[in-house]
This record gives C-alpha cells, structure tokens and sequence, in this order.
C-alpha cells in the first residue's frame, strides 16, 4: 500500500476532528505495517506543539482511489515527532506491532522524487537491512550534491544511529526512518518508541542518579555514555562530526527534552529547550552541500 | 629474522563492503579473529580494506580496537598492519584510535606508518630502529644522542611491541627489535 500525503499552504475552516481521522488514519498505517508512506511536507519552521493546535490544521479529502491528504506546513522533525506524539495516544489504536518492508512498492513509485521516505525500522537487528538503507542514502546524498566523502559520513552517521535503537531503546515497537533529499539539502529524521535515555542510562550504576531528560541526553553526547558499562558508543559523535561543516543542525528530543546544536566543528551552539513529553527519542538533521540562503530549519 | 605474512582480503571475509555499527562489528569480530588465527604465530597479518566502501567509528571500536587489545595483551601473537584503505576512511579510523589511544600500523604508497597516538619520544625510537631495520637497547643507547639509560630504551622498544608496531626476537639476554615491515614494500 503507497499512500501520498500532499502539503498545500494552510487552509482554515477545517475541523479538529478531520485533523484527528488523518492522524489517526497516518498512524495506524504505521501501526498496523505500513513501513513506507511518502510523505510530501514543504519546509517551514513549525513545532509539534503549533501541530497539536487545531486551528492550524487542515483538510483531509479522497481523491480518486489515491489519499490526497491536507498536512499544516512543518519541517520533518515536527512532522515525525507529531506521529510519535499521536501514535502514543491511548486512541490511536491498535499499538503498534511490527512493520513490513514495501520498498520494491517505493522503488516503483513515481512519487519518489523530492518525497520524504518513511521506513519502518526492524525491532530487532538486520544487517542486510541496514546495508541496503545505507547505500540508498549514499547514493541520494551524493545525488543532491554532497561529496562523496561527505555522503559516506552522512549515510555512516545514519547507520550508527540506527544501531543505538536496536542497542538502546528496548521496545518491540517499530521505530522510523524519515529521509528527505532535494536539490543540495538533505534532512533525516530517526523516531523510536523505546524507553528514552534517560531510563535507559539509568540502568546503568554510573548514572543511576541522572533525574531529568536533559540531563540524561546531555550527558549521552559524549563518547562511551550508554546504558552498558565499558560501552564505546560513537553514535551521537559521529552525527556530530558527520554536520560539522555542512551547515546543519541536528536536533535531538527525549521525554521532554529537546536539544539542538547548529554550527560548524570550531564554533557549535547548543540550545537547549522543553517540549512535549514524547516517548523515545527522535533524532533529526538536516544539512546543506553549499551555504544556504537562510538558516536551514529543524 | 624473518616473520611470514598473510594478506587478508576483510570485504571478503565478512562478505560485505559496508561496515556499519557496533552491531555489526560485534557479529564480524569473531570472523576476522578467526581468519586472523588461521596464521601461524609471529605472522604479520595484512588486513586489506580495499573492498571497503563505507566504514562507521562504533565498527571500528568493535573489530580493529578490540584486535588491537588482543595484541597489547600479547595473546593474539600476530602483528596487524591495515591497508587499501580510502582517505575518509582512514580519518575515520585514525579518529577512533586517537579517542581509543591506541595505534597502529597503516600501509600506504609510501610505505608503512603509524596511525592512532603514539608519543613522541616512542615515534622518534620507532624512526630509530627503521634507520637499520634491526636494533637491540643496547645499539640505540650507543647511538643515541638522548641521556636516556638502557632500561628506558627498554622500556619504549618493549612499549612498541607491546602495541604490535615492532616485531622482536630473543638473541641470548636481550632482544633485537625489527620493523615491521612487508615483502613487496622492502627496498
């Protein structure tokens, strides 16, 4: 099943529960295995809080035998992070269980270009999964402009990410990746449902006494910080490094913390806000091959 | 003294060209140490990633840094040498052995070097024995302008082998230290 959902500018008059069917609609696909939706978002600064408000929301219609369905305006964060938000409401339903691979579905569709990709993340390890991600994102890095090298950090930054939800998020929910390239940008989100860090490091004795998200996602920037002693996780790390001088930010939210770092290798400014607690974390980064016009949005 | 070699092709061995996350490492780690083992003792072991396309830090932790822990702690009994590498994957490398502080030895076009930290005063102890590819403690005080007594010079060649980055063999009550170096690549 391929489901197109198109951005048009705000429409008003729209009511909260149109909004909510969607959601509702949106989330149980994924729920219920729908790993692949295109979801075809414009870029504009919008967080999930404004996302939450239903005067922003718009239409839902049927088009033909295809869904054509309304979305407010967002950056694929808020996008993601509002499916996480919802997908966690005790409404959405039926919990989430394990999702299927449509990817030869996705290769054939002609919505691919200039879409976002949505795909379920396996619960449990699969290597060969993982390798076939990684070369695909390679390859559409490479194609939007970033160097090769750059494009090898990058989809390597991914991989790694990847890795810290089978190792770290201890659910049997799917998590998702998000990924959008278009022309000389790339933006990527990573969205699990396991545990967050902050219980997930506690269960570690070194940090037993961590007692806030902020404190715990902090702390887990640094090389070797996880929930297992003698650890010598890079995750983070190389994401960091994989942006450093491609005028990005990456954008990390956990419980109710949200942390944000743009900037290059030499000058990186971290924000650090609250939010909405959402179950997990999401990891998002977006990037640029040349200096863009204006500063790239999370 | 003469130590054999082995070339070992890593893309093939763990049958495939990406090498992604500590997950994955963990799962190869068993066969590289395997093949690794299939060598004689004293054997200089040439992993070659030139069939490497990508490669991510957390897998470099879990398979070349935890090799390299088994040299230090002399129960692999081979020397490492890695090569074939692309650039941007070799800074990949060299930064995780930088944070890991451990080094190794890298082959390139111009030769074999030292990737990862190495101090100094071991670096200049290393260049000293490549000078005339063997020498003993001994030899290298007598050369040395440096006012470091013998036991120190034992101390850094012993500090070298220990990290695989000279091969050694026991002449009588000393050692004579040789750097490690591979057949095609000698003069």
């Amino acid at each position: 099943m391929l489901i197109l959902l198109s951005c048009y500018p705000d429409e008003e008059n729209v009511s909260y529960e149109t909004y909510e069917r969607f959601n509702g609609f949106l989330a149980r696909s994924w729920c219920c295995g729908l790993s692949h939706v295109l979801l075809d978002v414009c870029g504009f600064d919008c967080d999930v809080d404004m996302l939450l408000n239903a005067q922003q929301i718009v239409q839902a219609h049927r088009n033909g035998a295809s869904h054509s369905i309304v979305l407010p305006q967002c950056t694929l964060a808020a996008a993601i992070e509002h499916l996480v938000w919802h997908t966690t409401q005790p409404h959405s339903s039926p919990q989430p269980t394990t999702g299927t691979a449509f990817e030869d579905c996705l290769r054939q569709s002609p919505f691919l270009s200039g879409s976002t990709i949505l795909n379920a993340i396996p619960a449990q390890a699969e290597l060969v999964w993982l390798r076939r991600r990684e070369s695909e994102l390679r390859k559409a890095i490479a194609e939007q402009g970033f160097t090769s090298t750059t494009a090898k950090a990058l989809s390597g930054a991914i991989a790694e990410i990847i890795n810290n939800v089978w190792q770290h998020a201890q659910t049997t929910l799917p998590a998702l990746l998000a990924y959008r390239s278009e022309q000389e940008r790339f933006s990527v989100v990573i969205a699990d449902l396991g545990v967050g860090v902050l219980n997930s490091l506690r269960t570690n004795p070194a940090y037993a006494s961590l007692n806030s998200s902020m404190t715990a996602l902090k702390k887990a920037m640094a090389v070797g910080v996880s929930r297992l002693p003698d650890s010598d996780g890079y995750g983070f790390d190389t994401v960091l490094r994989a942006l450093a001088d491609q005028w990005g930010g990456v954008r990390l939210r956990t419980g109710e913390a949200i942390l944000e770092f743009h900037g290059t290798a030499e000058v990186r400014k971290a924000h650090a806000s609250y939010g909405v607690a959402l179950p997990g974390l999401q990891v998002a980064f977006a990037c640029c091959a040349n200096p863009p016009a204006t500063p790239i949005a999370l | 003294m003469e130590n054999k070699e082995a070339c070992l092709d890593v893309a093939s061995i763990v049958g495939t060209d990406t090498l992604l996350g500590k997950i994955m490492g963990q799962s190869h780690f068993p066969t590289l140490l395997g093949a690794i083992l299939q060598t004689s003792q004293d054997t200089i072991v040439y992993l070659d990633f030139g069939g490497i396309i990508n490669i991510t830090a957390s897998y470099i932790a879990a398979t070349i840094v935890q090799l390299l822990r088994l040299v230090a702690s002399g129960s692999l009994g081979r020397y490492l040498v890695i090569g074939g590498i692309h650039q941007d994957l070799q800074d990949e490398i060299e930064y995780v052995l930088a944070k890991e502080g451990t080094p190794i030895l890298v082959r390139t076009a111009q030769g074999i070097s030292v990737a990862g930290p190495l101090d100094k005063s071991y670096a200049r102890t290393l260049a000293a024995v490549a000078e005339h590819r063997t020498a003993t403690a001994k030899e290298l005080k007598q050369r040395s302008s440096e006012s470091l007594g013998l036991t120190g010079w034992i101390k850094r060649l012993t500090t070298l082998h220990k990290h695989g980055l000279l091969a050694r063999t026991r002449n009588g009550r000393e050692y004579t230290y040789e750097t490690i170096t591979l057949k095609d690549q000698e003069n």
